[in-house]
């Protein structure tokens, strides 16, 4: 359900607080809309120069985001979603700016819609703890908060103003958090640029490259990055890294038999998989404890290399 | 369809029998496809192309272009005839929403070619529509806006799916019951789940929000088909549903982030008319390097016997303004 988040709204949730108070013990207090979750990252009537909001801030909670992005929903719902706040901002111009503000159940989830949705495109950016900036739409990841803010005009200012938000909703972000631990143990030698990404199911990795190779390892987590085409890691071809991470070693093992079993290979006595995955790509995997890593693409000594650096950092 | 529309017409004539128990669904091609799932198809003279494809930067002029290049919107819309009109208005994020000049483009020629009046359907709220301009687009041309709570289901009508194979019964609004002719008006974009989305998976936009929903499987979390799943079902649902016309928006649409945005934006300036949808899908995913065999939708409604796949084998007409 959309929650428009009125300052009449927030009057009227007070003085029901009040009343409750005066009557009895008051149960645990509800925040006003626009102080709760999301919302409150939202920036009001100047707070950024130039910038007002152009409309109520529109909340959806839980399954309530098909009603938002229907089609779009089951992304952020794989990781692990709590709630959106949008609202658009407009110039005096005319110019308008969406911003949305996803609240994800924790920061890795955040992250890992962050990486999906970046892709290769765009700059890094200082805002927040990382951000890109494509053409007309910047995305920020913070904490457990992921949010993007699209310019509707693809002119070279709308560049700066997509900044200007951005800091001023990362601003309001108190919490820091780091690299979730599985794409931090991608190695960083030879990776390439924007390559790194978080996922925790299907649909993310079908916005993955290579990502097919992922879905049948059934891992609960995975991250993966692109190495090679540009040095480093002995790579001379780019080769995709996955790493899967499982709740044990027994399941990690049970893992890389059940994959080894369905694409007809064998796993050696060093404990290495050959295979070649649904998708025609050659690939080799290895467990290292509760995880499993996977080196798909590429020429052998390049998938070699990587495996092992992957080992090694692990 | 256009037997479907001389059916009607002998009907307002007098000259038919059993009227009741043919408007039992006003919309003769829903009556029809529920008898029996049967698909019908304008049969195609000859010289006629199967896609028109037109491009340039006046979208609305394309969008006409397209239409003449397929023999002219009275082929499909019959003097007096009620239209629906189904454009996406998901969010007024850039190559994310059916572009109101298209829009504009088709809801004259509606009126041109004779039609008694034109609405636009949706269970989408208004405010979509007014932030993508589509609203001011839609009124300012003389259709109708028809928002459909979609939270009533006394809005939708359960219709069964014979042909289904994992779509069993499906939930189109009444409204789309009241018109003769379907004109559907997608955007051609990315999309997270199966990649691609164009006149197959649109229809989704006269389905409920809640039968919708039942296209993703309970586990579709964990489910690798999940995806297979949903396409299934969408191909199923467009066996029950069949547009006289499609006109694809691909002049600017998004290649990552779909279907809501923002992605990265491609500018093709490309109206494409049609009216099968296999053929038009096939060709649009083309656009940004998918195939049209990776596409499962596009598959599964290929196996449906809903259209042509094979680009080879697609008659196209191309025109550049």
């Amino acid at each position: 359900m959309r929650r428009p988040a009125t300052g009449a709204a927030a009057a009227c949730a007070a003085a029901l607080l009040l009343v409750a108070a005066a009557c009895s013990a008051p149960p645990a207090p509800a925040p006003p809309p626009e102080t709760a979750g999301a919302a409150r990252l939202l920036p009001g009537g100047g707070a950024v120069p130039g910038w007002e909001p152009a409309d109520e801030i529109q909340r959806f909670t839980g399954d309530e985001l098909f009603l938002f992005i229907d089609g779009g929903a089951d992304l952020f719902l794989e990781y692990g979603f709590r709630e959106v706040a949008v609202r658009a901002y407009r110039a005096p111009g005319g110019a308008t700016i969406n911003v949305e503000v996803y609240e994800m159940a924790d920061p890795a989830a955040a992250f890992g819609v962050y990486s999906v949705r970046c892709g290769d495109t765009g700059d890094d950016a200082a805002v927040g703890s990382a951000a890109r900036l494509a053409d007309y739409y910047l995305t920020v990841w913070q904490d457990r908060y992921v949010a993007t803010f699209t310019g509707l005009s693809e002119t070279p200012a709308v560049r700066d103003d997509l900044l200007a938000i951005g800091r001023a909703v990362a601003g309001r972000i108190t919490g820091r958090a780091p690299l979730p631990e599985l794409a931090a143990a991608l190695p960083a030698a030879g990776r390439r640029p924007h390559s790194v990404r978080y996922f925790r199911g299907p649909v993310a990795a079908a916005n993955v490259p290579l990502g097919e190779a992922a879905v049948p390892w059934q891992a609960p987590e995975a991250a993966a990055a692109r190495y090679g085409g540009t040095g480093g890691a002995a790579a001379t071809e780019v080769v995709t890294l996955f790493l899967f991470a499982y709740a044990d070693a027994e399941s990690a093992e049970n893992a890389l038999s059940r994959v080894a079993a369905a694409c007809g290979a064998v796993v050696d006595a060093s404990g290495i998989l050959t295979l070649t995955t649904k998708e025609n790509q050659p690939g080799l995997a290895e467990r290292c404890g509760r995880r499993v890593a996977l080196v798909v693409g590429g020429a052998e000594a390049g998938r070699a290399a990587v495996l092992k650096v992957a080992n090694g950092e692990r | 369809m256009t037997h479907r529309f001389d059916r009607r017409s002998l009907l307002r004539r007098g000259l038919g029998w059993g009227a009741g128990a043919l408007l039992a669904g006003r919309f003769g091609q829903t009556a029809h496809a529920l008898a029996g799932g049967a698909v019908e198809r304008l049969t195609r003279p000859a010289d006629r192309p199967d896609l028109a494809v037109v491009t340039g930067d006046d979208y609305a002029a394309a969008a006409v272009e397209a239409v003449r290049l397929l023999g002219g919107m009275a082929r499909y819309v019959p003097k007096g005839a009620r239209v629906a009109i189904l454009p996406n208005a998901q969010r007024n994020n850039p190559g994310v929403y059916t572009s109101p000049a298209i829009v504009r483009a088709v809801v004259r020629m509606c009126r041109a070619a004779g039609a008694r009046e034109v609405s636009c359907l949706t269970w989408l709220p208004e405010k979509n529509w007014l932030d993508t301009g589509l609203a001011a687009a839609v009124r300012e041309e003389g259709a109708k806006l028809v928002l459909v709570d979609m939270r009533d289901p006394a809005q939708f009508r359960p219709v069964p799916v014979p042909r289904g194979v994992a779509l069993k019964e499906a939930a189109i609004m009444n409204a789309y019951f009241d018109h003769d002719v379907l004109i559907n008006l997608p955007i051609t974009k990315d999309h997270a789940g199966n990649k691609f989305t164009g006149t197959l998976k649109n229809l989704m936009g006269l389905n409920s929000p809640p039968n919708n929903r039942t296209f993703h499987r309970a586990d579709w979390q964990t489910n690798p088909d999940a995806i297979a799943h949903l396409e299934q079902c969408i191909a199923d649902l467009n066996t029950v549903v069949t547009p006289t016309l499609c006109l694809v928006d691909a002049t600017e649409f998004i290649t990552t982030n779909g279907p809501f945005g923002p992605g990265e934006l491609l500018k093709r300036r490309q109206v494409v008319a049609g009216t099968d949808r296999v053929a038009i899908d096939s060709y649009c995913c083309t656009l940004w390097g998918l195939k049209p065999g990776d596409i499962i939708a596009i598959r599964r409604a290929a196996a449906h016997g809903l259209g042509e796949p094979d680009p080879a084998r697609i008659k196209r007409a191309e025109k550049t303004l």
